[in-house]
């Protein structure tokens, strides 16, 4: 369990976490989202103690970090894959860090399997890729087998194996009755993984539901294959609907779902080759949430540039 | 409607941490802060220069006085006389192992392994008096190799200290001294890593309070013409009370007073205390 009271933070005159509150349940995976420098580090780094609140608490258990008497079989942390030591290797690493709690070898050569570090665990981590640092930063948090997870951007750099396997071991852990708490970038990754969102934008929450919740507020978006383009067109036609003609079979619906095109579509007996419910329905979510909460947005590419 | 129905939405049961296994302990992260020293090779290229350069200077010294001693019979030194002078490693040993403690701070913020080591062990206080009793251990060990081996080889070389002279109460007392004034100086160089979180900076600074304040002060106190505020200022000035706790000659040559040598320690402790409990206060409430 992870809570956080009208938790505050500001570095100087740049206030980066602005009174927000929540509270974690174990058993479930909770992903935190918001644009870039939106605060989720910040509030990470304030969960582990590394940087103190200005104001408010942020508490493991009712008890804030520092005091728990096992911190490493409390919470494991990923915070930045580079919090290590380049010149030590990766096993070097891990014990130097058991060490602190009476950790096995054992226990340390079984995080390095499990995260599939293996052969690298003898190299120096400065010849690490992204990658084998994320594997790494990743056993160093189970490394006390701990009740909290705490991920800052886990899948950062991993190969799509890496990408699954991390989302397993989220699930996997949450299943066990276990805090997980993930921050990304990547919403199609947290519809896939969260079971509950936090957005955070500007330093202040602007939304804090469970994800499916979340996406039957987002609009659908369905692509539609016939043979009777024209006729299926009128025959969705409402306010609430727009289409766009992708092709001369295909329709782009937005603002119904799947499930009414294809009884509209019965009705006028249209021929459908295909109706696909369009991935990115909390994308939209997202950006419509956070559009107004952006620090950094993109310029637009210059056209000589882009062509 | 079923009772039961929470049932079937109710999260699962919390994961609990098995209360009997160990949790964070002083000695573990000592072992830890151990492990890292090892673990780094500045550690060994420091100290194996420290007792190599140690070694050399005491042959060297040994050597000499031998030399002197056979073409000028009436030269005469004491053993105790020959002992400090076969330790004048000690003040490179200073320089290099106080550069050692900076830098086994400073590799932490440098690379980002310190959010690493916060994170297993955020009770800071416990972290940092860790991290000084490991870099103390170290430069222990390396601080009695460096005096049994400039010992072992100024007794062996040159008459008349003999190898036995080390059971000597003042030889064993100055040897004694020459180890706290190393450790001490480390623990300078550590105090300045953690305030500075800068290996430059930290070793500047070191290398300031050890050489540059001396010359200054000396400087000072000629053109003012031993002006008793500067006098003040060179007495308590780092190296000063190095050579006051370490050199039972001291009080022959120097222009200004000697103190005792248990008040050099106490001065030098004092040097010492101050930028550590600045840097403790400062590691415990900043943001990592
Ligand atoms: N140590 C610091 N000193 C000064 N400002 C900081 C510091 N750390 C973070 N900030 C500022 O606080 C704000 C929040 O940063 P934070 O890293 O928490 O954002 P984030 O949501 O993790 O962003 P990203 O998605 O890019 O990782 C940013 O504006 C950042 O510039
Ligand atoms: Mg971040």
């Amino acid at each position: 369990m992870i809570t956080a009271e009208n938790l505050h933070k500001r570095y100087g005159s740049k206030t980066a976490v602005d009174g927000i509150s929540f509270q974690l349940p174990p058993g479930k995976v909770t992903g935190f989202l918001g644009p870039n420098g939106s605060g989720k580090s910040t509030t990470m780094r304030m969960a582990v103690g590394l940087d103190r609140p200005s104001s408010g608490t942020i508490t493991i258990d009712g008890k804030p970090f520092a005091q728990h008497r096992a911190p490493l079989r409390t919470v494991g942390a990923v915070l930045d894959a580079g919090a290590t030591h380049p010149g030590r290797t990766g096993r070097a690493h891990l014990r130097v860090l058991a060490a602190t709690h009476g950790i096995s070898h054992r226990r340390v050569e079984q995080v390095i399997e499990l995260t599939g570090l293996g052969e690298a665990a003898r190299k120096r981590i400065k010849g690490y890729s992204l990658g084998m640092n994320q594997r790494l930063g990743i056993a160093a948090a189970l490394l006390g087998d701990p009740a909290v997870l705490i991920f800052d951007e886990p899948v950062n750099g991993l190969d799509p194996e890496g990408v699954r396997w991390v989302r397993g071991l989220a699930r996997e852990m949450a299943a066990e009755g276990r805090t997980v708490f993930v921050s990304s970038h990547l919403m199609s990754e947290m519809s896939q993984t969260a079971d509950h969102l936090i957005v955070l934008g500007r330093g202040r929450i602007i939304a804090d539901a469970p994800i499916h919740e979340l996406l039957e507020t987002g609009e659908h978006r369905v692509l539609v294959r016939t043979e009777q383009v024209a006729e299926l067109a009128n025959a969705l036609e409402s306010s609430a609907v727009s289409i766009e003609h992708i092709d001369a079979e295909t329709l782009q619906v937005t603002g119904l779902d799947p499930r009414s095109i294809g009884r509209r579509a019965l009705e006028i007996q249209a021929v459908i080759h295909e109706l696909t419910p369009q991935l990115g329905t909390l994308e939209d979510q997202y950006m419509k949430l956070t559009g107004e909460h952006v620090e950094y947005r993109s310029g637009s590419i210059p056209e000589e540039v882009a062509q | 409607m079923n009772p039961n129905i929470n049932t079937a939405t109710a999260t699962p049961a919390s994961f609990e941490v098995d209360p009997t296994l160990p949790g964070v302990s002083f000695f573990g992260t000592v072992r830890s802060e151990l492990a890292k020293l090892r673990a780094l090779r500045t550690s060994w290229w420091l100290s194996a220069i420290t007792v190599g350069l140690g070694a050399f200077i005491a042959g060297a010294v040994a050597f000499s006085f031998r030399y002197f001693m056979s073409n000028d019979p009436d030269i005469t030194m004491d053993a105790l006389e020959l002992a400090v002078q076969g330790q004048a490693g000690g003040y490179f040993a200073m320089i290099l192992i106080g550069s050692l403690g900076v830098v086994a701070v400073t590799t932490e913020y440098s690379t980002g392994a310190i959010r690493s080591s916060l994170t297993a062990v955020p009770q800071r206080p416990l972290l940092l008096s860790a991290k000084a009793l490991a870099l103390a251990l170290w430069t222990a060990a390396v601080a009695v190799a460096l005096i049994l081996v400039s010992h072992l080889l100024t007794s062996l070389i040159a008459e008349p200290l003999g190898l036995a002279d080390i059971a000597d109460p003042e030889i064993a007392g100055l040897y004694l001294s020459t180890f706290a004034s190393i450790l001490l100086t480390a623990l300078l160089g550590f105090a300045l890593g953690v305030l500075l979180r800068s290996s430059a900076g930290g070793i500047v600074v070191l290398a300031v309070i050890m050489f540059v304040f001396q010359i200054v002060l000396n400087i000072l106190y000629g053109v003012t013409q031993g002006a008793a505020w500067v006098e003040i200022l060179v007495r308590v000035e780092f190296m000063h009370l190095v050579d006051n706790l370490t050199n039972p000659f001291a009080g022959e040559y120097g222009s200004v007073p000697a103190w005792e040598p248990w008040q050099a320690g106490i001065g030098l402790v004092i040097w010492v205390a101050v930028p550590l409990v600045v840097g403790a206060i400062s590691f415990s409430r900043r943001d990592s």
